[in-house]
């Protein structure tokens, strides 16, 4: 059953060179207690199609096509278009029905407020429970996402959390009003390899349990292959494949998509880095992005670290989870991918430029 | 680990309590500072203070000014002259002022109450109405309230403090009679019994509301001048401040949650920005207390700047070094509770 219909959706934004589109005429269909992965590079208008599904982008940024969030119970009447929805609409969408997880959850949750003011905010607002009641719940979702001394935890501030525990109690924030849908922009871009697979763990378990309906927004194939159950690839704000994850990992049909597969690590195209970037050029369809492929500088992956940075030991529930197994050969282990390349930079500075939204850092959070 | 960390807390007192003992003794260090700052600059001015004080007549006499310098001290050598006043300071003694024949002690405890009961009162507007209208200018960023509060601020920062203080004493007293005359309090009232200094509070504190009355509307003209130009300098700030957090993935993820616009921006979006603005409000606070030695000669105000004015002009050096004593103290007690403050709204401050 479809949860969330994205049909024809441009986004486009107003630049002193004239109108500007960055997601082009894309449809995507999200199905009740899925994962769809949302993958491509960097500015290639993933994150601004989960903005628009909260109608959370720029004033400046003009909106068409239609994104129709189903009812919970086809009983209770038609779908809601969300484009064009009044405030009163999509505040009482937003957090409740709808809800968002962030790329980096030490920018996403507020330094200066308390997890518990955090996680229950929202919850007394759009529930209507009392301060006791919105605590008990808040305690019922620590556990659930396995935060350690859950009641203790809601006294404390989000810098005395590590990153992994830090994105988990961003989960819990945005399950708190038990929601249909959950955007998940990056959700593990901003933390280490180690930490990755258990937040992903968790993110299956969430959808298995409750039939939560996931858009899984990631550059990282890796993430992609080891959770989503459907994937569409975007290129400079166009779909260029869309299909179960089995079929668009094993028998990829477009070029640009055999391109990115084959910049996975370990997989049997060998290439290097110059033959890789003609071949995405050559993909791409916009010139001036052909242009903006040319400086690619993959990192070099000896230099990768491969123990977490944050001098937090990573904890057995976060590294030692099994994950979702991966379709791709030699790509069992989810942290052997999490090295995977990521587009030049210069794409995204282009991006946030002119829209003030970008994907946030991907590439320096990668290599930390 | 919870152990140790009990026998050190033990050792070192709450983490809290010791950087507030830090922080006064490092202020404590400060004043010391200030006072060889004031007693350098002071005793540098080109001028004797003895002419000044006896007139020309006595200060052609040897034994007059003899027996001046040895009552006031000023016979000794500088250094000496040094100690004794630090000496002095401890003991609560500023010296005498040649002007006022007070000791300047009394002097200033008139001075100070007066000139905070103005400051104190521009400052607490002065945030109110810069937080609201730097706040709508950010969330209203490109579009006319924006442009219309840009041109009120500036107006505000740029109109001279001491021509305001007299077209609006013009307007309001002489030609509208809304206003009260100068002064503190009107001639009829007497004042309340002294326990602050601030006529406002001692009337509050005896219960005299027709008095608490006649001296806030004293306040209204000085205080609304002092306030006119720092409500300019906050808007500024606190626009830019707000604008700052609005960008941050925070306050869209507090949108994303569906809170309604007042709790994002009190809750969020402003706890976000209190850094910026506390330590803009402390500076602001300190550029009222210049402010007001304009206003103060305008609306006879007898506070700190109208007493530095009289000691400055009479070279009353005991005077100019208490007023430049207490200006430092007040600077470092602003800049002592701001610190305080950040560790109020910033966890990552308290607890770190």
């Amino acid at each position: 059953m479809n949860s969330l219909t994205i049909e024809n959706l441009t986004i486009s934004v107003a630049t002193s060179s004239g109108q500007r589109e960055i997601v082009s005429g894309i449809d995507i269909t999200l199905e009740r207690g899925r994962i769809h992965g949302l993958a491509g590079e960097s500015g290639s208008g993933k994150t601004m199609t989960a903005l628009a599904v909260l109608n959370l982008l720029p004033e400046r940024a003009q909106l068409t096509g239609s994104i129709r969030l189903a009812p919970r119970d086809t009983t209770l009447g038609d779908p809601t278009e969300i484009v064009g929805a009044s405030k009163r609409v999509m505040g009482a969408i937003r957090g409740r029905r709808i809800a968002m997880v962030f790329q980096d959850p030490s920018t996403s949750l507020h330094p200066q407020l308390s997890i518990g003011q955090q996680l229950t905010d929202h919850v007394r607002h759009h529930l209507g429970l009392n301060k006791r009641d919105a605590t008990a719940r808040a305690v019922e979702l620590l556990t659930r996402v396995r935060v350690p001394n859950p009641e203790g935890a809601l006294k404390r501030y989000p810098h005395q959390f590590s990153g992994g525990q830090r994105q988990r109690i961003a989960i819990a924030v945005a399950l708190a009003c038990d929601p249909e849908v959950l955007l998940a922009d990056e959700p593990t871009t901003a933390l280490d390899v180690t930490v990755q697979a258990g937040v992903l763990q968790l993110l299956r378990e969430l959808v298995d349990e409750t039939n939560l309906t996931v858009l899984l927004v990631t550059h990282d194939l890796g993430v992609m292959s080891a959770v989503a159950d459907e994937v569409t690839i975007m290129k400079a704000g166009r779909i260029v494949e869309s299909g179960p994850r089995q079929r668009i990992f094993t028998a990829p049909e477009h070029e640009y998509t055999r391109a990115l597969l084959a910049a996975l690590p370990g997989s049997t195209v060998e290439e290097d880095a110059d033959t890789l970037a003609q071949q995405l050029a050559a993909a791409a369809e916009l010139p001036d992005d052909a242009e903006r492929l040319d400086d690619t500088d993959f990192p070099d992956r000896s230099e990768l670290p491969d123990a977490p940075g944050d001098g937090t030991p990573p904890s057995l529930s976060d590294a030692d989870l099994p994950i979702g197994s991966s379709v791709l050969p030699g790509q069992a282990d989810l942290p052997d991918v999490a090295g995977f390349p990521s587009r030049p930079g210069s794409h995204r500075a282009e991006s946030s430029a002119t829209l003030d939204i970008s994907d946030g850092p991907d590439e320096e959070r990668t290599h930390v | 680990m919870r152990p140790a960390r009990a026998t050190r807390a033990g050792r070192t007192g709450h983490p809290f309590a010791r950087y507030l003992i830090q922080r006064i003794l490092t202020s404590l260090l400060l004043v010391v500072g200030v006072t060889l700052v004031t007693f350098t600059l002071t005793n540098l001015v080109p001028g004797d203070p003895v002419a000044a004080a006896l007139g020309q007549h006595a200060a052609e006499d040897p034994a007059i000014v003899a027996s001046f310098r040895a009552h006031y001290g000023v016979d000794q050598p500088l250094v000496v002259q040094y100690f004794t006043y630090l000496g002095n300071l401890v003991h609560g003694d500023l010296g005498e002022s040649p002007t006022t024949h007070h000791p300047v002690l009394e002097d200033l405890q008139v001075a100070v109450p007066a000139t905070l009961e103005i400051a104190i009162g521009a400052i607490v507007l002065s945030v109110i109405i810069g937080v609201v209208l730097g706040t709508l200018a950010a969330y209203r960023r490109g579009k006319v309230t924006d442009h219309v509060l840009r041109v009120v601020s500036l107006l505000g920062l740029s109109v001279p403090t001491f021509w305001l203080a007299l077209v609006l004493y013009y307007v309001f007293f002489f030609k509208l009679h809304i206003a009260p005359g100068s002064g503190r309090l009107s001639a009829i009232y007497a004042a309340p019994p002294t326990v602050t200094g601030m006529t406002t509070v001692d009337a509050l504190l005896a219960g005299q509301w027709d008095v608490f009355l006649d001296a806030s509307a004293h306040l209204f003209l000085p205080v609304l001048v002092l306030t006119l130009y720092t409500v300019g300098l906050l808007t500024r700030f606190v626009r830019t401040a707000v604008l700052e957090i609005l960008d941050m993935d925070y306050v869209r993820a507090a949108r994303a949650k569906g809170l309604p616009g007042r709790t994002v921006v009190w809750s969020y979006v402003l706890r976000g920005a209190s850094i910026p603005v506390l330590t803009i409000v402390g500076l602001a606070f300190g550029s009222l207390l210049s402010g007001t030695v304009l206003v103060e000669s305008v609306f006879s105000w007898p506070g700190l700047g109208s007493y530095a004015f009289k000691a400055a002009s009479n070279l009353d050096l005991p005077g100019i070094m208490g007023v430049g004593l207490v200006i430092g103290i007040i600077y470092l007690g602003t800049n002592l509770i701001v610190d305080l403050l950040y560790s109020v709204v910033d966890p990552r401050v308290r607890l770190a």
